[in-house]
């Protein structure tokens, strides 16, 4: 069902129904992990690889750019026909557990929201269950699948960074289309406009540095991460995500390589709980200028529910508090702090006092396609794609056509070289492309190729 | 070891028996602000080397004037346990409870006052606790599960680095006759997340165990806690029926 302007116009005045015009195409929900948004973009928009032929974004601006968290696309699938690949991005255990079917809360407590009560509230993470643009208002508004008619109870398919053995929902189990991609994450330092000499000697995470600052937080000292006894006066504070996101999942099993549910001190820039959005850690901004107009709360075990939240963090002024602030994230979002990126559409453009973030390496090592590959560099994760429990076709069609299109995708993309300080390195990288392989979501990668098979047709 | 005929038979006569048919499994992480209360068994023999982790509540619960009483599964303590035939001897037992930065706290049952007022290792503490697994499983379970053992501690003398028990305190405490008095501690944390301070600990009250068949008991008695008269009572009721129960229980362990 494609929705150009005249259709929707159409709709509007009553004279095209929806409902009639559903029957022509099989709609399928897609959510789960960002990391792979643009890959999917590229492989839903050239033709042969998920769709058969050409292929078209029903949904308008700002949702039809490979940035965007909500998007339609809609082509032919060999065995399907006309499908609407419908997709909202809410993070990768949001995502596994919205197709399960299932909710996923955390506890805050009032010295983190000054709502929550005294023993702490339990919230629903944001994108549990995700809002999908609805063809009723011509895929410009979202609504809970429950309010779209025709359409299924949870999501049919969902990209996580991480398995479903390994998430916060284990059970039932779903429908696993195995591996489609290897998702690397990095560690990058805030923007200060005035740093003081230990700013500028942080270059490095180590592993078990990394771990204590998670961990312990701002009342670690700089000194755990650059072995400089000048450093002890400055703290460092992490910014991060929350419960929902498969970036953290990564973050605590492959870079500081702590239990999962390991409990974290984490902080954020003029950033709150609204109201509106109970339990949603949101920021405000101002990006600055520094000092009193840049105010610090300390998040514990919470962060944001998407890395554009720790992005914007990293380019807010944090010179003269004393911290060195490290932030976690994919490299798209990290590309984003890179550039300075925090406003207008796709997160264009530098607002007013932001600034520059800068990559950090891991273990001495920075991120890039190289390292990944051979093992060097070990904080990276392996994209899946999962299905309801029990999955059958249609969905099982569409969930097959996307592992094919991806791997035809990523066998397209061209290591740049270099490394994250250099060059833009890929934010997925095809597991052929792999010199080393972990038999499970975590641990010390080997040598070899990745054992076969990881990817499961259904 | 305890007689499971005898147990579902009495629990049938009362309607309870569905009480007792929850599976043993890996349940969620303890998370923040909650009390868990860890069984394991490093002294058994290997299959008897799991954990027991039950959730016992909010930490706001456990006040120096509160009384929170809570059970044992019976079901999930002998799958844990019952190869070893010392297990009411065996087992160990502990409770702890942390949520992490400045305004939040840590409780942890020890047989003297905890010492440690140092950030660091408290922090670590309260994160170690917050992965900590509930329901019953292996001790040296692996990702994604965090056993309490690895976590907190391994028996009442023995820690893994990093954990609980070796930055803090050991909660542990064997049961003896199947029965434990453990005495909770609490600190809590001010200042700023630069420089927080951890308070000096303070007695909160005691958590009773008894893992005994026929009773599987939790409670927890603030150092300050009044019992209501009708407490008394029941408590009272609950001693007679308790020793009623104990001949034939034993007879049937004969």
């Amino acid at each position: 069902m494609k929705l150009n302007k005249f259709t929707s116009a159409l709709i509007g005045l009553g004279i095209v129904s929806l409902a009639g015009a559903a029957h022509a195409a099989t709609t399928i929900y897609l959510t789960g992990s960002t990391a792979a948004r643009a890959n999917i973009f590229t492989a839903a928009t050239t033709a042969g690889q998920i769709f058969t032929g050409a292929s078209v974004i029903d949904s308008p601006a700002p949702n039809n750019v490979n940035s965007a968290n909500t998007i339609v696309y809609e082509g032919n699938i060999a065995g399907v026909g006309d499908v609407i690949l419908n997709c909202s991005f809410t993070g990768s255990e949001a995502g596994i557990a919205s197709v399960a079917g299932k909710p996923l809360n955390q506890t805050l407590f009032q010295a983190q929201d000054p709502n929550a009560a005294v023993g702490g509230t339990s919230y629903g993470l944001p994108g549990v269950p995700p809002k999908f643009l609805t063809p009723a208002s011509g895929y410009t508004a979202t609504a809970l699948l429950s309010a779209i008619p025709g359409a299924p109870a949870n999501p049919d398919l969902s990209m996580a960074d991480t398995s479903q053995a390994v998430s916060q929902t284990p059970a039932p189990v779903l429908t696993d289309y195995g591996i489609v991609g290897i998702v690397p994450f990095t560690a990058m330092k805030g923007y200060e406009s005035a740093p003081d000499a230990t700013y500028g000697r942080v270059s490095n995470v180590p592993q078990t540095s990394l771990a204590e600052a998670v961990v312990v937080g701002e009342a670690l000292n700089a000194f755990y991460l650059t072995g400089n006894p000048l450093d002890a006066a400055d703290g460092i504070g992490i910014f991060g995500r929350n419960l929902g996101s498969g970036t953290k999942v990564n973050m605590m099993l492959n870079a500081a390589q702590l239990p999962v549910n390991q409990a974290v001190s984490q902080v954020a820039f003029n950033s709150t709980y609204p109201a509106a959005t109970p339990g949603t850690l949101t920021f405000n901004g101002p990006y600055g200028p520094a000092g009193a107009a840049v105010v610090e709360s300390g998040v514990a075990n919470d962060g944001f529910d998407s890395g554009s939240g720790v992005q914007k963090c990293l380019n807010v002024d944090g010179s003269g508090k004393g911290i060195v602030y490290v932030g976690y994230l994919g490299l798209s979002d990290a590309k984003h702090a890179q550039l300075d990126d925090n406003t207008g559409a796709g997160g264009v453009g530098a607002a007013a006092n932001s600034g520059t973030a800068t990559y950090l390496s891991y273990n001495g090592v920075y991120e890039s396609d190289n390292a990944v590959e051979t093992g060097a560099y070990p904080w990276w994760g392996q994209e899946h794609l999962l299905g309801t429990a029990g999955q059958g076709a249609p969905a099982t069609t569409v969930g097959d056509a996307i592992v094919t299109g991806l791997n035809a995708q990523l066998a397209t993309i061209v290591n740049p070289g270099g490394n994250v300080t250099t060059a833009f390195q890929n934010a997925l990288l095809p597991v052929p492309s792999m010199q080393v392989y972990r038999t499970q979501d975590y641990g010390t990668p080997v040598q070899g190729a990745w054992p076969i098979p990881y990817q499961f047709n259904h | 070891m305890k007689n499971q005929l005898y147990k579902a038979a009495l629990l049938a006569a009362l309607g309870l028996a569905s009480a007792t048919a929850a599976q043993a499994q890996v349940g969620p992480a303890l998370g923040a602000g909650q009390v868990g209360l860890g069984f394991n068994d490093l002294a058994g023999p290997g299959s008897a080397n799991n954990d027991y982790v039950i959730n016992l509540g909010s930490f706001t619960l456990f006040t120096t004037t509160s009384i929170v009483n809570a059970s044992i599964n019976p079901t999930t303590f002998n799958t844990a346990f019952n190869t070893d035939p010392s297990a009411l001897n065996n087992v160990a037992v502990g409770a702890v409870e942390g949520v992490g930065s400045v305004g939040g706290n840590i409780m942890l049952t020890a047989g003297t006052m905890p010492t440690v007022t140092t950030f660091a290792p408290i922090a670590t503490g309260i994160s170690d606790i917050a992965a900590v697994n509930t329901g019953e499983y292996s001790s040296s379970a692996g990702t994604p599960t965090a056993p309490f053992s690895k976590q907190v501690a391994t028996s009442p003398i023995s820690s893994v680095a990093g954990s609980v028990g070796a930055l803090v305190a050991n909660p542990l405490s064997y049961l003896s006759g199947g029965t434990a008095s453990l005495t909770l501690w609490e600190a809590t944390i001010s200042g700023t997340s630069r420089t927080p301070i951890v308070s000096s600990w303070s007695e909160l009250g005691t958590i009773s165990v008894n893992a005994n068949a026929g009773v599987d008991t939790i409670s927890f008695t603030g150092v300050n806690a009044t019992p209501e008269p009708t407490t008394y009572s029941l408590l009272g009721g609950a001693g007679l029926l308790f020793f009623g129960l104990r001949r034939p229980f034993r007879k049937k362990n004969a």
